[in-house]
C-alpha cells in the first residue's frame, strides 16, 4: 500500500489555520502522509513545495477573501512547472458564487464550512486513486 | 532545471515505496564519491532540531546545493503521518540551492526511514554536495542515524531533567559532534559540563567537539560548521569516509531485507504464522538460514 | 446538612430506578469543557467561600460593579471595516446613526501584519477582512466626521498596534481633540497571535518589548486609553474549550503583567487600563459561569500575586463578542438564534460591550442588512427582555454558583501547569497551547462526525437545494485603488521628514528606547506603516512558526 501524499497550504496571510490543521488530521489518521506547510505561503512557495515533495495531491485553505486571486495560481504554477498532474482542491468561507469560476480555473473540488470530514477524506482518496490508474 | 527536481522527487517517491526496480536503478548509482557530505541530525524532540538544520542549510546554500531529508514518525495506528518540519524551514522553499524532502519513518524504529540510503545515492547521483538528514527525534533509540551520516549531530538542551541520563546513556555515544542548543537558557551550564566529560572521550581516534548554539538566533553556527567540516576533513583521511558509505551500503541491504521480509510476512496472519513455524517437518527459521546462506554465497564471492 | 443528604440520596435512588426503565438521551452529560454535570443541582453543591457576595465587591464574581446595567447599558460594539477608508466610514456613520454607541475598528490582513497594501504578500488581500491602513492619510479618511471626543473606538490591531494607535493620536491632535478625552482600546494582544489568531510580525520578546512600551507611554499621555484587550476569543474560535479559554487568556495575561513589571513599572499605574475580550459560545450556563469565574480569577491573580492595591487593578473589564465558529452556511437564517443566546450569555455574564455576529458571516463579510438585524438583538435584549434590570440574575442558582467554582478550579489547575513550564511564552515556545487547542478542535470536530455534537442545519434537520442570501463582496478594484493613492502620497511628502523619522524608529529599536515617540514623529511625517514595521523587521527580525499539527 503506498500512501497518498498531500500537501495542505495556507496560501495569503489569513492566520485561521484551526480548519487546515483539522482536516490535516483527519487525513493522516485516513492513512495519509501530510505535508502542513504554515501561515502565508505565497503561491509559488506552494508549487515548489508540493513538486518538491511529490504529493498526489495539493489542499488549500483561505478564510479571508482572497480565494478568487490566491487559489488559481497555484494550479498555473503547477501547470507551468510540468506538474498538472498533482490534483488541487480547497476549502474556507466561500461563498457559493465563487465556485464555478474556481472549479473553471483547475481547482477541483472547493469545501465550504459544514463540509463533513469524511467527505473530504474519501474525496481525496478516490481522486487519487484515479489518477494513479 | 525544474523538470529534473520533478524526476528526482518522484524517483524518491517510488524508492520510498520500495517498486524493484527503482531500487534496483538506485543501487547502480554510487555511494562512495567523497565530494559530498551527509550530516546526520539527531537529538530528543523539542531541542530545536528542525530550526538548528535550517541554521546550517541557510549557511550551506550560500555556495553548495543542499538536500535535506525530513523524518517524522508515522502514526502507528493508521500508518498516516503528519510531516511538520518544513514547516521552519519556510524561508528555505525558494532558494534554488535547496530541496527539501518530507519523509514518513513508515513505522520503522530508530529514527530513519528503511529507504533512506537508496535516497542518498539519487540526492548524490543528482550533484548535491551537502546531505542533511533530520531523525525523528522519538527519544533514546535513534542510533541508525550514525550508520547512514557521514558525521553524527546529537542535539540536547538544557532541562531534559531526569531524561539527561537517558540521553547519556542512549545516543551520546553515536556523536561525532555534541551540541548543547538553547544555550542561553538558565541549566545550560549544568549540562555543559555533564557532557563535557563524554564529549572529550576520543573515539576510534576523534574527539567529539561540544558546541554551544542558539539556533533561534543563528548564534554558534559558524562554529557548528568549522567542526563539520573539521570532521569531513578527518573522513576523507584514511579511508575514512569510504569506510563509512561502506558501511551505510551494508545497512541498505539489512533494511531493504528486512522490508522485504516485513511486507511479505505482512501477507500472512499473524496467527497463521505462529501456528505453521513447524510444518511439514520443516522448521522456518531453518529454512531461512539455510536461503539467505545461499544466497548470499552467490553475492559474498570476492 | 445530613437531612438534606439523605433526601438528595432517596431521591436519587428514585432516579435511577426511573432511569432503569427510561434511559436518558446520553450515558454521561458535560459542559463543552468537559465538566460532568449531575441531573439537579441543590444547596448541597454552593461552593462555601461565596456563601454571601455582592458586585462592586471583591472577587467581583457577580460584576465589576455594583448597579450594572441600571445604570448604563453594556456598550453596543459592532466590529465593521471593509475595502478602503472611505467606505469603512460610511459604514461607521450609518451604524452611529442606528443607535450603536461604540465604533470597532476591523483592518484587513496586510495593515495586521504591517505591510503596505503594495507589497507582493498583499495581493489579493487588500481590503478583504477589514479596512485597508497604510498612512494616517487613510486613518483621517477613516475618522473624517466622527468627532473622536465622542465615540469610543475599539481597534483591533495586534503586532503594529503601536502605530495604529499613534495614528488615531494624530488625527485627534488634527481634531483639536486632547489626548486625555480619548476613550477606546486596542487589542495589542500579540501573545495570542502566536497560538489562535496568527497576526504576528516579530518574535515574542521584541513584541513583549512594544507592548510595555504602549502601557508606559499611555500611563502618561493618554490616561482613559485600555492599552491591551487581552483576548480568549480567538483562543476559543482556534478550537479551546471554556476552559481552555479563561486559562490561557490569564496565562497570558499574567505574562504582560510580568513583562511590565520587569520593565520597572508599577502594578497599580498599568493595571487599571487592562481590558480583556471573550467568546461567547453556545453553551448558555457554562458561559455566564466561566464570565463569572474569570472575574474572580482575575481579582485573586492581581491581588495575591501581583499585590494591587487599587481596587480599578482588580476589576476584569472584558468585551465580549459572539461565537463565529458556531454560525453555520447552512440555513443561515438560524444563526440569528444562535447569536441571540450567546449575547444572552454575555450578558447575564457581565460584559462591559458586546459585538453581536451577523447571519452571513460564515459565507462573507456581513452585509447591511445582517449587521442591522445584529444590532437589532443586542437593542431587544436591552430594552424588551429585562435581562438588565437585576444585577447578576443567575447568581445563587445551584447550578451556576456550582459551574464557577469548578471552571475556575479547572483553570487554577492549567494556570498551574503554564507556570510549571516557566510560563505562557516557555509554554508557547514548547507548542503546548498551540497543541492543546489543535487537540480540543479536532475531538471537536470528531464529535459533529459522529453526531454526538448535532448541528442544526449541518449534520441534522438539513435541507436540500439551499441558495446563498445576498452578500456583501469587495470591489476587487480596492487593492488598485489603494495602490495609487499609496504611491500618490509617496510622491507628494517631504520624504528627507520620513527618512528622518525612520531613522529615529530606527536608532530608538536599537538602543531599546520607548518606541513610542518616535513612532508617533515618523506617523505625522506620514511614514507608511509598512515603512516603520519594515525598519523593526530588519532589527527584531520575524516569528518563525513553532506550532505542528
Amino acid at each position: 500500500m503506498t500512501p497518498i501524499r498531500v500537501l495542505i497550504a495556507k496560501p495569503g496571510l489569513d492566520g485561521h489555520d484551526r480548519g487546515a490543521k483539522v482536516v490535516s488530521r483527519a487525513l493522516r489518521d485516513a492513512g495519509m502522509e501530510v505535508i502542513y506547510t504554515g501561515l502565508r505561503q505565497s503561491p509559488e512557495q506552494i508549487v515548489l513545495a508540493a513538486i518538491q515533495e511529490d504529493v498526489d495531491i495539493v489542499g488549500l485553505s483561505c478564510l479571508s477573501g482572497a480565494h478568487n486571486s490566491l487559489f488559481p495560481k497555484v494550479v498555473e504554477g503547477l501547470r507551468a512547472k510540468g506538474a498538472e498532474d498533482i490534483v488541487v482542491f480547497g476549502g474556507g468561507v466561500i461563498p457559493d458564487a465563487d465556485i464555478p469560476g474556481l472549479l473553471a480555473a483547475g481547482i477541483e473540488a472547493v469545501f465550504t464550512p459544514g463540509t463533513s470530514l469524511e467527505e473530504i477524506v474519501s474525496w481525496v482518496r478516490k481522486r487519487v486513486q484515479k489518477n494513479h490508474e | 532545471m525544474s523538470d529534473e527536481l520533478r524526476q528526482l522527487a518522484k524517483a524518491i517517491s517510488k524508492v520510498e515505496n520500495l517498486d524493484f526496480q527503482a531500487l534496483a536503478d538506485a543501487a547502480t548509482l554510487p555511494l562512495d564519491s567523497a565530494a559530498v557530505h551527509v550530516i546526520g541530525v539527531t537529538g530528543p524532540p523539542g531541542g530545536g532540531k528542525s530550526t538548528l538544520c535550517n541554521q546550517l542549510i541557510k549557511e550551506l546554500a550560500v555556495h553548495h546545493r543542499v538536500a535535506a531529508l525530513l523524518v517524522d514518525p508515522s502514526s502507528p495506528f493508521s500508518g498516516g503521518a503528519i510531516l511538520g518540519d518544513r514547516i521552519r524551514m519556510q524561508a528555505l522553499v525558494s532558494n534554488p540551492n535547496v530541496y527539501i524532502r518530507s519523509l514518513s519513518n513508515r513505522g520503522n524504529v530508530g529514527g530513519v526511514a528503511s529507504s533512506l540510503v537508496s535516497i542518498l545515492r539519487l540526492l548524490m547521483h543528482n550533484g548535491f554536495q551537502y546531505i542533511v538528514i533530520e531523525t525523528v527525534g522519538a527519544g533514546q533509540s535513534e542510533v541508525k542515524i550514525a550508520s547512514i551520516a557521514d558525521t553524527t549531530l546529537v542535539v540536547s538542551v538544557p532541562n531534559l531533567g531526569d531524561d539527561i541520563q537517558a540521553f547519556k546513556s542512549g545516543i551520546l555515544e553515536i556523536a561525532d559532534i555534541l551540541i548543547i542548543n538553547k544555550a542561553d537558557l538558565p541549566g545550560a551550564d549544568s549540562l555543559y559540563s555533564a557532557l563535557r566529560e563524554s564529549a572529550q572521550n576520543p573515539r576510534l581516534g576523534w574527539t567529539p567537539p561540544l558546541c554551544q548554539t542558539v539556533a533561534t538566533e543563528g548564534l554558534g553556527i559558524s562554529a557548528l560548521l568549522e567542526e563539520i567540516h573539521r570532521h569531513g576533513h578527518w573522513l576523507r583521511q584514511e579511508g575514512r569516509l569510504l569506510e563509512k558509505r561502506k558501511r551505510a551500503a551494508k545497512f541498505e541491504v539489512l533494511e531493504l531485507s528486512r522490508m522485504l521480509l516485513q511486507k511479505h510476512l505482512d501477507s500472512v496472519p499473524a496467527e497463521v504464522l505462529a501456528r505453521n513455524l513447524n510444518r511439514r517437518g520443516i522448521n522456518l527459521l531453518q529454512k531461512l538460514d539455510k536461503i539467505y546462506d545461499e544466497l548470499l554465497n552467490t553475492f559474498s564471492e570476492v | 446538612m445530613q437531612e438534606k443528604r439523605d433526601k438528595l440520596a432517596q431521591w436519587q435512588q428514585k432516579l435511577e430506578q426511573g432511569k432503569a426503565r427510561f434511559p436518558e438521551r446520553k450515558a454521561a452529560f458535560e459542559t463543552s469543557s468537559g465538566i460532568p454535570l449531575q441531573t439537579v443541582y441543590t444547596s448541597l453543591d454552593l461552593p462555601q467561600a461565596d456563601e454571601f457576595s455582592l458586585p462592586g465587591e471583591y472577587p467581583y464574581t457577580r460584576g465589576v460593579q455594583r448597579n450594572m446595567y441600571r445604570g448604563r447599558l453594556w456598550t453596543m460594539r459592532q466590529y465593521a471595516g471593509f475595502a478602503t477608508a472611505r467606505e469603512s466610514n460610511e459604514r461607521y456613520k450609518y451604524l452611529l446613526s442606528q443607535g450603536q454607541t461604540g465604533l470597532s475598528v476591523a483592518f484587513d490582513l496586510p495593515t495586521q501584519i504591517g505591510l503596505d497594501s503594495d507589497h507582493s504578500l498583499a495581493e489579493g488581500e487588500v481590503g478583504k477582512v477589514g479596512v485597508a491602513i497604510d498612512s494616517l492619510e487613510d486613518m483621517e479618511i477613516l475618522f473624517s466626521d466622527i468627532p473622536l471626543d465622542k465615540v469610543s473606538t475599539s481597534m483591533t490591531i495586534n503586532a503594529p498596534a503601536m502605530v495604529l494607535l499613534a495614528m488615531y493620536l494624530v488625527v485627534a491632535e488634527k481634531q483639536g481633540v486632547e489626548w486625555s478625552k480619548l476613550k477606546g482600546t486596542i487589542q495589542n494582544d500579540i501573545l495570542k497571535e502566536y497560538v489562535a489568531r496568527g497576526t504576528y510580525i516579530f518574535p515574542p520578546e521584541p513584541s513583549l518589548k512594544i507592548v510595555t512600551d504602549i502601557f508606559a507611554f499611555c500611563a502618561d499621555n493618554v490616561p482613559n486609553w485600555n492599552t491591551i484587550s487581552i483576548s480568549g476569543y480567538h483562543i476559543r474560535e482556534a478550537g479551546a474549550t471554556a476552559v481552555q479559554e479563561l486559562a490561557f487568556t490569564l496565562a497570558n495575561a499574567i505574562c504582560y503583567v510580568e513583562t511590565a513589571l520587569a520593565a520597572g513599572l508599577q502594578v497599580d499605574d498599568f493595571a487599571p487600563r487592562l481590558s480583556f475580550f471573550f467568546n461567547a459560545h453556545s453553551n448558555l450556563f457554562e458561559e455566564v459561569a466561566k464570565f463569572r469565574a474569570a472575574r474572580k480569577l482575575w481579582a485573586e491573580i492581581m491581588r495575591d500575586r501581583f499585590g494591587a492595591k487599587v481596587e480599578k487593578s482588580l476589576l476584569l473589564r472584558f468585551h465580549t463578542q459572539t461565537a463565529g465558529c458556531t454560525l453555520t452556511a447552512q440555513q443561515p437564517d438560524n444563526n440569528i438564534v444562535r447569536v441571540a443566546l450567546q449575547a444572552l450569555a454575555a450578558v447575564l455574564g457581565g460584559t462591559q460591550s458586546l459585538h453581536t455576529n451577523s447571519r452571513d458571516e460564515a459565507l462573507a463579510l456581513p452585509s447591511e442588512d445582517s449587521v442591522r438585524i445584529a444590532l437589532r438583538t443586542q437593542q431587544i435584549l436591552a430594552h424588551e427582555t429585562g435581562v438588565a434590570d437585576v444585577v447578576d440574575p443567575l447568581g445563587g442558582s445551584y447550578y451556576i454558583e456550582s459551574l464557577t467554582g469548578q471552571i475556575a478550579e479547572k483553570v487554577r489547575e492549567q494556570l498551574a501547569k503554564i507556570d510549571g513550564m516557566g510560563g505562557a511564552v516557555a509554554a508557547i515556545n514548547a507548542g503546548y497551547i498551540q497543541r492543546e487547542i489543535q487537540d480540543s478542535a479536532y475531538k471537536y470536530q470528531l464529535s459533529v462526525e459522529n453526531k454526538e455534537q448535532i448541528i442544526v442545519g449541518v449534520n441534522q434537520f438539513t435541507i436540500d437545494d439551499e441558495s446563498q442570501p445576498e452578500l456583501l463582496r469587495v470591489d476587487p478594484a480596492v487593492g488598485s485603488e489603494q495602490k495609487q493613492r499609496l504611491e500618490a502620497l509617496k510622491s507628494r511628502r517631504n520624504q528627507e521628514a520620513v527618512e528622518n523619522g525612520l531613522a529615529a524608529v530606527r536608532l530608538a529599536a536599537e538602543r531599546g528606547d520607548n518606541l513610542f515617540p518616535v513612532v508617533l514623529d515618523a506617523v505625522r511625517a506620514y511614514a507608511t506603516l509598512g515603512e516603520i514595521c519594515g525598519v523593526l523587521r530588519e532589527i527584531y527580525g520575524e516569528y518563525q512558526a513553532k506550532d505542528l499539527v
